[in-house]
């Protein structure tokens, strides 16, 4: 057995997982899909927990709307000990410590059906060494997070637990009056279980509610001013676990785990506080790990730059570093910072079509 | 909090030197993610959360943040604090 080191988190069944010669994806394994985690719809009970920053804190209110819209959707609603905490620093809700312990106690409590984070933003990579994956696994149940939380969906994974990434009770569902009708829909279809869920365009979309702090552009309604619309850089179909993240976060999500992509079908977006340039950021991830055998790619739209710009520099940035691909590429999809958007299964396998879009059929996989 | 111990944390915070009870906290040096660590203090020192990034932006000085805080320790206004 390969030798465990305190920077990668391996479990040991999945050590002897599948190789490959390529030299960047040497000692690397897999993405194993994992099964549709138990559904969840009215009556469910959420567990609110704070595995970033400390949002929550700053603005309850918003919180309040978000707990209203989740009660509207028939589900009740408990918060962590910490999820209303701050660390000495300021940019966290709660030490690492306060943090997982929110997080274990919300898979130990038997009433607890599915958990929800509050906010992401950073320092979920801190909190792993600190979960305890034999409680987990003896209690699963799905895990909604978003951005940073991409390696506590892994780390799930790798345990065999579904998670489902693009939600969170801050960003997306506090919105004034109310948050979008499509991201509730999506959020609700998802934690249903019920399949296929199937992946479309959901519209108009707003910018992200970067300045939170400022109680007048926190509190007033968001403006659909970008405009929607999907485009296919390739075509064609791939089938495969759907994984994915913020895509400066995707290079150490590789490192951390080991892993690699091919046979996955890859998603990614940027923040809107991303300045890189997608190249730059496209080849550190390409640098990493060889993104030439992915089942396919999904690109969530970008904040910063038209539809239009995004494909381009997307289309530019694949052409340079993978233009060997064959594998159908959707750009400006509604995996994004902006809102509304999807909720998606973390590693379940997905179906990339580019005539049916995406799909999840949300049936059971041998493991 | 007085606000001459508030003016000293500023200077903690933003490393900044003489920062007196009607500096701006943004004027001097300060941004949204370094107001975050100021709060984070400021409610470590009063025990419970009695501020928000809210107050900062819109009391931004020493002087102002204190009158705040007594305010609320005072029991005077409600500060929303967590549930």
């Amino acid at each position: 057995m390969a030798e465990q080191t305190s920077e990668v988190f391996i479990p040991p069944h999945r050590l002897a997982g599948s190789r490959t010669a390529s030299p960047r994806n040497a000692q690397t394994r897999m993405i194993a899909a994992v099964n549709p985690p138990t559904p969840a719809g009215p009556g469910s009970h959420i567990r609110i927990v704070s595995p970033g920053m400390p949002t929550l804190m700053h603005v309850p209110e918003r919180g309040e709307r978000a707990e209203a819209a989740l009660r509207g959707l028939g589900f009740e609603v408990s918060y962590g000990r910490h999820a209303f905490g701050f660390s000495a620093d300021g940019l966290a809700a709660g030490t690492p410590e306060e943090q997982a312990a929110d997080i274990m106690e919300a898979f130990a409590d038997a009433s607890v059906d599915a958990i929800l984070v509050s906010d992401a933003g950073g320092g979920s990579l801190k909190l792993l060494p600190l979960l305890d994956p034999a409680v987990i696994q003896a209690n699963p149940k799905p895990f909604v997070g978003f951005c940073d939380t991409v390696f506590l969906h892994q780390y799930l994974a790798d345990l065999g637990v579904a998670s489902y990434s693009g939600c969170s009770l801050m960003f997306h569902l506090g919105n004034v009056p109310a948050p979008f009708p499509e991201t509730t829909e999506y959020l609700a279809r998802a934690l249903s279980g019920v399949g296929p869920l199937v992946c479309g365009p959901v519209g108009d979309r707003a910018e992200p509610v970067a300045s939170w702090h400022i109680p007048e552009i926190e509190g007033a309604p968001r403006v659909r001013d970008h405009a929607s619309g999907w485009h296919w850089l390739r075509p064609g179909t791939g089938t495969g676990p759907l994984v994915g993240g913020e895509l400066s976060l995707l290079p150490e999500l590789v490192r951390r785990f080991g892993i690699r992509f091919d046979s996955a079908l890859l998603w990614w977006d940027v923040t809107e506080e991303q300045a890189a340039p997608v190249d730059e950021l496209f080849d550190a991830l390409a640098r990493e790990t060889d993104l030439s055998l992915l089942a396919g790619m999904v690109v969530g739209a970008n904040p910063r730059v038209t539809p239009e710009e995004w494909v381009r520099q997307v289309g530019a940035a694949f052409e340079r570093h993978v233009p060997e691909a064959g594998y159908p590429v959707l750009v400006n999809a509604d995996i994004c910072h902006m809102t509304p958007s999807w909720t998606l299964p973390y590693a379940e396998t997905a179906v990339l079509d580019s005539e049916r879009g995406l799909i999840l059929p949300r049936t059971a996989v041998d493991r | 909090m007085k606000s001459t111990e508030i003016a000293a944390l500023y200077g903690s915070v933003l490393g900044a030197a003489d920062v007196a009870e009607d500096d701006d906290f943004f004027e001097i040096g300060g941004s949204s993610f370094s107001a975050l660590t100021l709060i984070a203090q400021l409610n470590t020192a009063a025990g419970s959360v009695v501020l928000r990034m809210r107050d900062v932006i819109r009391a931004r000085t020493p002087r102002a943040l204190a009158y705040i805080m007594e305010t609320r320790l005072e029991g005077a206004e409600p500060s929303g604090g967590p549930r």
